[in-house]
């Protein structure tokens, strides 16, 4: 007997509805990837009759190419292909003009996988076993979105103040940051160190209105500070337990030794405006507890003091660690952790945006030489070329440094070349070009220098081993908990690979 | 490198030197005297600069510093207010200070703020250079 959810008995009844009515109206383009002929079969006689046009392919290879030939707006992408894991495509495929909507589909769970392919901004995520209804479902709701995307009018244009990327990864940033913007709920923005999760925090408040100075002259503006309500900072990092409540929660008279007077922290100064808990998987315990509260009420009560206060700001929090594990450990509060999700913008690590850096490497080294006031500099090529392609572990934070002691050894040089870099940074890219010239250029547009999956699956597993004895310091049973595998394929692979444990 | 900007010489700012000192004797303090010291310090490359402490004497001063803003870009800043003035507190905030305490009550903070600053500044410096 089939059984089917609500949603997607709903979704039936809606492709019966609109068959009815708009037959023959294209409604956009959609390209399969899969080996199995039944689920193609299936979701084509779903979504063709209501006029959506339908590529299949059954290899990586010829599923590229149609990609590009149709330009389509959908892509359903299966993870087991006969040439090789199709997740490796979703990266390129996200990488094209159109940027098309991927919903990846496998026959089983694979939280890896799930993870890599939500990580690069897939639609969803699918266990079909066989089940075209709930793919057609997915693909047809896509497929509204890219429609809704090209009716709706031109979003607002947003000051972007120094966010400087044009890659698609930012381009979706963007779009969220548009949203924060214009909502009032509680942003989570997560990212490596140094991805610039400040700066996005600042725009979000910026182009927010509690940024209210926006619509008033620049002479009030300038005589007023208070005309702009404040972008306050909370580096959690830099608070000592002791301090932390008392700055943020501010203090009564006599509360403790030395509070010869009441005094507001910096959760009264957002009064209006934002607050910005940056690193704020460093916040203690206890003090999630009493933050919690003031998220659920918007009232504090400052140390010692015995009366309530309310102050009517906005949140945005910050981290680099990862929140949902460390309430797995009992580290951070769940219940704080929702709070914080009102909406969630994950920043892109730089080596994943490399059509990015030479943007970056332009703009920062002209905002430096106005600062400096030296003359511009020009770049040669193979400067341009070797920045893009270093892996930039510190991400724009480390560009931005790596430019500025660039400027200093090249004093009054004109132009900057390679012999300007760092020595760590020219090595590391010579290293990488001698030892994996073909999994580096993955992402890149040209796909004749992809190679086979073979090389490319052993390149990737290898990298894969090598990041994992480090991160685990060589320890097996840790390595063995980070990655999901067992011991004895852990040995195995190790082995393969002539790598030591 | 700690770069310390206070105009005048007054006991909170020499009490300052101290805790710098105390706290962080690894780090060199450097002093700027004037907003010009200041200013030619920061348009030079930056990158020993770990931490700038500013200890603002007035609101006219307050606004002078908010006028060089863009030369303080990418920096970690923690300043020291006279006192509590709102208008004070909200220029202050347009420079995106990590940390701020008051001349007139409780400056000893800065003290363990920087500790812990330092701390953290280690970890992310050898991530950099790993």
């Amino acid at each position: 007997m089939l059984r089917f959810n609500s949603s997607v008995l709903l979704f039936l009844l809606s492709l019966a509805v609109r068959r009815s009515h708009g037959v023959g109206v294209e409604m956009g383009k959609a390209l399969i990837i899969s080996g199995d002929q039944k689920l193609i079969e299936s979701v084509s006689s779903l979504l063709a009759p209501i006029g959506h046009t339908l590529f299949n392919a059954s290899d990586l290879c010829r599923g590229w190419a149609l990609a590009i030939e149709h330009r389509v707006d959908v892509v359903t992408l299966a993870t087991e292909l006969s040439d090789g894991d199709g997740l490796v495509l979703l990266p390129r495929l996200k990488q094209l003009p159109e940027n098309p909507e991927v919903v990846v589909v496998s026959d089983a769970v694979d939280p890896r996988a799930a993870d890599f392919a939500l990580r690069n901004c897939a639609w969803d995520y699918l266990i079909t076993q066989g089940d075209g209804r709930t793919l057609a479902m997915s693909m047809d709701q896509a497929m509204q979105y890219r429609q809704e995307q090209v009716t709706e009018e031109a979003p607002v244009a947003i000051k972007r103040e120094r966010i400087v990327g044009n890659s698609p990864q930012m381009k979706s940033c963007f779009a969220l940051l548009g949203q924060a913007a214009g909502s009032n709920a509680n942003v989570l923005i997560v990212g490596e160190t140094g991805t610039g999760k400040e700066l996005f925090a600042r725009a979000i408040h910026s182009n927010s209105p509690r940024a209210r100075a926006r619509s008033l002259s620049p002479e009030v503006r300038s005589g007023n500070p208070r005309a702009d309500k404040n972008f306050v900072v909370v580096d959690c990092t830099a608070l000592p337990e002791t301090l932390v409540e008392s700055v943020l929660f501010g203090h009564a008279k006599g509360a403790f030794t030395g509070a010869d007077r009441d005094h507001d922290g910096l959760i009264a100064q957002a009064d209006g405006g934002t607050l910005f808990l940056d690193e704020i998987g460093e916040l203690p315990l206890n003090t999630q507890k009493a933050f919690l509260r003031v998220l659920q009420e918007r009232h504090y009560r400052p140390v010692g003091g015995k009366t309530e206060h309310q102050s009517d700001f906005r949140l945005i929090a910050a981290t680099n660690r990862d929140l949902d594990q460390m309430v797995d450990q009992g580290t951070f509060r769940k219940d704080l952790l929702f709070r914080l999700r009102g909406l969630t913008i994950a920043l892109p690590p730089l080596r994943g945006r490399p059509d990015d850096i030479k943007d970056l490497v332009r703009y920062h080294t002209q905002r430096m030489c106005d600062s400096y006031d030296i003359a511009p500099k020009g770049f040669a090529l193979e400067l341009l070329d070797t920045m893009a392609a270093y892996s930039w572990p510190g991400n724009v934070r480390e560009l931005v440094h790596t430019i500025d002691a660039m400027l200093a050894v090249a004093g009054n040089d004109a132009t900057l070349y390679p012999k300007h870099l760092p020595a760590h940074i020219r090595l590391q890219v010579v290293c990488q070009a001698h030892e994996e010239p073909k999994v580096t250029v993955i992402g890149r547009q040209d796909s004749d220098a992809l190679g086979d999956f073979k090389t490319y699956r052993n390149h990737s597993e290898r990298r894969y081993l090598e990041d994992l004895l480090r991160i685990s310091e060589r320890n097996i049973p840790k390595a063995c908990q980070i990655s999901g595998i067992s011991r004895s394929r852990l040995y195995e692979m190790l082995a393969k690979h002539a790598l030591s444990a | 490198m700690i770069l310390f900007y206070a105009a005048e010489n007054n006991p909170v700012v020499e009490a300052l030197e101290q805790i710098v000192a105390g706290e962080i004797p690894t780090r060199p303090l450097i002093r700027c005297r004037s907003l010009n010291v200041l200013e030619q310090r920061l348009r030079r490359p930056r990158n020993d600069i770990d931490v700038i402490l500013i200890s603002v004497n007035d609101a006219i001063e307050m606004r002078q510093l908010n006028a060089m803003r863009a030369l303080l870009i990418d920096l970690r800043l923690v300043m020291v207010l006279p006192w509590r003035d709102e208008d004070i507190i909200a220029w202050a905030h347009k420079l995106g200070p990590r940390f701020i305490a008051f001349a007139d009550n409780g400056y000893e903070q800065v003290g363990p703020v920087l500790r812990k600053m330092f701390g953290a500044a280690k970890v992310i410096h050898l991530c950099l250079h790993r």
